[in-house]
């Protein structure tokens, strides 16, 4: 039962180097840049809202 | 060394802001190109009725994309008469009408099912206009009063053309909308307040420009009922599916009565008895209509419109009684002086077409199409020649 987090812990080094790091994190800010920017489009439509649930 | 956790916060704020700012970047890129292929008409996969709400830019460029110098660009508006329900893609009236008017001319089919002549294709035509492009606007209406173009299902495109400062200068329109924002309802004015206030961050951001670009081109996330069996295909690998009519004597075989009450309607309220056995039009919406008329459509559009008012088939106009009929003749002919009236060059469609020429009480066949499309090139002709 406990070993799924232990190896899904070790596929991230516990210590990347900084840029890495910072570039990985970058990434992930980019996506939610362009998420947050979706979200615009979708609230602005006008459909069910249950659709809202599903994405 | 690792990263700090307020180096990596900065960095995802800093990832956060490239990525928002890049897809503001390609929204408004997407505003200048993005259109459908091989485009024939807005039917039911690239519309409304399946969740697809194209910008106004789309629409516009579908009109840019066509044009060059030389050439009149002839926007179809109004409703799914002119869409060309009962005509597969094949057999539309629009492509007809594109060859009986030669390469001088370049016809785009920007008709949506239900629309008034006020939406869609009259705000492609007025921003034609004002780009100083040569511009004819077909557009079909019924008789009476008019709808304001941010007054239905399609008054997005309004607004977003609005916002994008698209519109022909109007005074009386500016009026009525000022008006509506101080005086109308509470819940009238919250609707408006939030329609303006969307589109203005559109106009901003250009998010309905992007994710509908790659809704078309590249996937789509909204599920609907008429995309319900790949949801997430792009749009355009959904074909324009409308069918023609089906034969003949497979025709006019529901709802009888409802559409003989319709028929019936298209003069029922806009005239009365004068008492010497004829009729005249009935003053409130007559009044109304011209009201309507010269607020919504601007100066500058009018000599260039070509008004169609939409006969029913003479399937159902031939069981009125003498008394309807002559009803009948009389609002249409009254309704065409009224837009005339108003610089606007308007005539009455159908009227001579027989029941083969229908696929229902409004909608043509093909053969009907062919008519129409005879009908309108002449009537342009007249209006305009390059």
């Amino acid at each position: 039962m406990n070993m799924l987090p232990d190896r899904l812990r070790s596929l991230w080094p516990p210590r990347w180097p900084a840029p890495v790091a910072l570039l990985a994190w970058f990434a992930w800010g980019v996506i939610l840049g362009l998420f947050l920017h979706y979200v615009f489009y979708r609230v602005s439509l006008p459909v069910e809202p249950f659709i809202y649930v599903a994405f | 060394m690792p990263a700090t956790a307020r180096a990596r916060s900065l960095a995802l704020l800093l990832g956060l802001a490239a990525g928002f700012a890049g897809a503001v970047f390609e929204g408004h890129r997407a505003a200048h190109y993005s259109k459908p292929s091989g485009f024939r008409r807005l039917h039911q996969r690239i519309s409304p009725e399946s969740s697809f709400y194209p910008p106004f830019s789309m629409l516009e460029n579908l009109a840019l994309a066509r044009w060059q110098p030389g050439k009149t660009v002839v926007i179809i508006g109004g409703n799914s008469v002119l869409e060309g329900a009962g005509q597969s893609a094949d057999h539309l009236w629009s492509l007809r009408l594109q060859e009986l008017l030669g390469d001088r001319y370049v016809v785009v089919n920007l008709a949506f099912s239900g629309a008034y002549p006020s939406e869609g294709g009259a705000l492609v035509a007025e921003s034609l206009l004002k780009r100083h492009i040569p511009v004819l606007y077909v557009a079909n209406a019924a008789n009476g009063p008019q709808a304001r173009p941010y007054e239905s299902t399609y008054g997005w495109l309004f607004w977003d053309a609005r916002a994008h400062d698209r519109l022909l200068f109007n005074p009386a329109r500016t009026a009525e909308l000022d008006l509506r924002f101080t005086s109308a309802l509470p819940v009238v004015r919250a609707q408006l307040r939030t329609s303006e206030l969307s589109a203005r961050l559109n106009a901003l951001l250009g998010f309905e420009e992007l994710w509908h670009h790659v809704a078309y081109r590249h996937f789509s996330t909204i599920w609907t009922f008429v995309t319900r069996d790949r949801f997430w295909r792009p749009r355009q690998d959904f074909p324009d599916w409308g069918p023609d009519a089906p034969p003949p004597d497979q025709r006019y075989r529901d709802n009888f009565d409802v559409e003989m009450i319709i028929t019936r309607g298209a003069s029922q309220t806009f005239a009365e008895p004068d008492g010497q056995g004829g009729w005249r039009a009935a003053a409130g919406p007559l009044h109304q209509a011209d009201i309507d008329i010269e607020e919504i459509f601007p100066q500058l559009l009018r000599p260039r419109m070509l008004l169609l008012l939409s006969q029913s088939s003479p399937y159902y106009r031939d069981r009125l009684t003498p008394e309807e009929r002559a009803r009948d003749t009389f609002v249409f002919r009254t309704y065409e002086q009224v837009w005339r009236r108003h610089g606007i060059h308007a005539v009455i469609a159908g009227s001579d077409f027989t029941a083969d020429d229908f696929a229902d009480r409004i909608h043509l066949a093909p053969a009907g199409g062919q008519k129409l499309a005879e009908l309108v090139a002449r009537e342009l002709r007249q209006l305009h020649s390059p």
